[in-house]
């Protein structure tokens, strides 16, 4: 057997169903034994790497597709979370693990303080319209580029004049406050480990955004009690 | 919760379970469309497509085979519909089979000196060797010596022949000795230079 019939032959045949002829050219033939050789290492490393997988896909992947499974009606529970959490965490906390998650608890959580806030001010109707143009200006605050410093800086003072007036509301809207810091505690560990993610990035973007409409909302409740 | 009661719970639209199951494959889907494709990007996608489109079906999973191997041979299947609509001209067979274009194929060395990889090769250099390979090639490659498919699945798979299946797989290991072979040589280089500047210090 030539050296060409053996490759033609490695080339239809299993390692292991070579024939006698290919066998005994292998004992002669040093080239081919170690094209034969290598073939067998290429073949049995990449074998090996099937049960070694590389690492896994980004975390966007999941959220992209949970989001099509509920669109499509597929989940049935949404809000349910499977990461299990460190013992030392509390229960509650592993909402948070999940950015799509907490995105929508958040979201939850908003829209009740939305409502709050407007029961709340419904019942001064002449004081609320004298400030509209207020709650324009913190429209405006939460609706452009809001940083983070700007954001931090304001909270406590605003929770003060709340607290003044309705507890359950100032309760509300201090636990949100917290929820809020938690999720954005959460997106900048994100966006520290990925830099380059640019889902986390607008996950932080979103929870600096909130945090900026629920302390507008407090600020608002406080200049709408000064007036009462 | 094991693999059994999630897919029981998923089956009902539980989303524990879907995630449960995510967790659970979602490497291994990835890597395989990650070797198949070798495009980070896309084999995101592709795992979002196969884990979509087994989510869907999954209602109709009866058991009758192991769960992973069903994924996986959708996962499979979701690759290559993806590629043929995608990029055929790229890995149309046919092209990488003709005679006239092997300007990135093998080149027969037989009888030329050789650099025994036995011992000498790792998975990285491996793994970079075969992202290195023309995509017919590729996909020929890890659906046979990586994932384990036999020569008649594949032409099923890819809607080749056997012997088409065979020839990419030789050419493929061709190809692949080549590129290892070339990466042994740039080692032993790297570690002259660094011995002969070790010596001059």
């Amino acid at each position: 057997m030539q050296c060409e019939q053996f490759e033609q032959v490695l080339e239809q045949q299993e390692f292991e169903e070579l024939p006698k002829p290919a066998l005994a050219h292998l004992e002669t033939c040093e080239a081919c034994s170690a094209l034969f050789a290598d073939f067998g290492a290429i073949h049995s490393m990449a074998s090996a790497m099937a049960a070694d997988p590389i690492a896994p896909p980004s975390e966007h992947v999941w959220i992209s597709l949970r989001n099509q499974l509920e669109a499509e009606g597929l989940i049935r529970d949404p809000q349910v979370p499977v990461h299990s959490v460190p013992q030392t965490s509390p229960v509650w906390w592993s909402v948070f693990q999940r950015p799509a998650m907490a995105g929508a608890f958040l979201g939850l959580v908003l829209a009740t303080a939305g409502t709050l806030s407007y029961l709340s001010n419904s019942q001064s109707t002449i004081a609320q319209s004298e400030l509209t143009p207020v709650q324009e200006a913190s429209s405006v605050l939460s609706a452009n580029s809001v940083f983070k410093e700007e954001v931090l800086n304001v909270s406590d003072d605003s929770i003060l004049g709340v607290q003044r007036q309705d507890t359950a509301v100032t309760d509300s809207i201090r636990r949100n406050l917290q929820i809020v810091d938690n999720f954005i505690a959460v997106c900048e560990k994100d966006v520290r480990e990925q830099p380059d993610n640019q889902m986390a990035r607008e996950y932080l973007y979103g929870a600096y955004q909130q945090k900026a409409e629920l302390l507008a909302t407090a600020m608002n409740r406080n200049m709408t009690g000064g007036l009462q | 919760m094991t693999e059994a009661e999630a897919i029981r719970l998923a089956q009902q639209g539980d989303a524990s379970a879907f995630e449960h199951i995510y967790r659970l494959h979602s490497r291994r889907v990835y890597a395989l469309c990650l070797r198949m494709v070798g495009n980070p990007a896309e084999a995101e996608d592709l795992t979002q497509d196969a884990f979509l489109q087994l989510f869907r079906k999954i209602a109709t999973f009866r058991g009758e085979s192991a769960f992973s191997t069903w994924l996986h041979r959708l996962s499979v299947n979701v690759v290559l519909m993806k590629l043929r609509k995608k990029t055929l001209p790229e890995t149309s067979l046919e092209e990488s089979t003709d005679p006239e274009d092997e300007v990135n194929g093998p080149r027969r060395e037989i009888g030329g000196p050789d650099l025994l990889l036995t011992g000498s090769i790792d998975r990285v250099h491996l793994e970079r060797a075969i992202e290195q390979l023309p995509p017919g090639y590729r996909q020929v490659f890890v659906l046979h010596d990586v994932q384990g498919f036999e020569h008649n699945e594949i032409a099923k798979l890819m809607d080749c022949s056997i012997g088409n299946s065979k020839s990419q797989l030789h050419k493929a290991r061709m190809r692949l000795r080549e590129l290892l072979q070339e990466t042994l040589r740039d080692i032993a280089r790297q570690e002259r230079a660094a011995a002969k500047a070790g010596d001059s210090d």
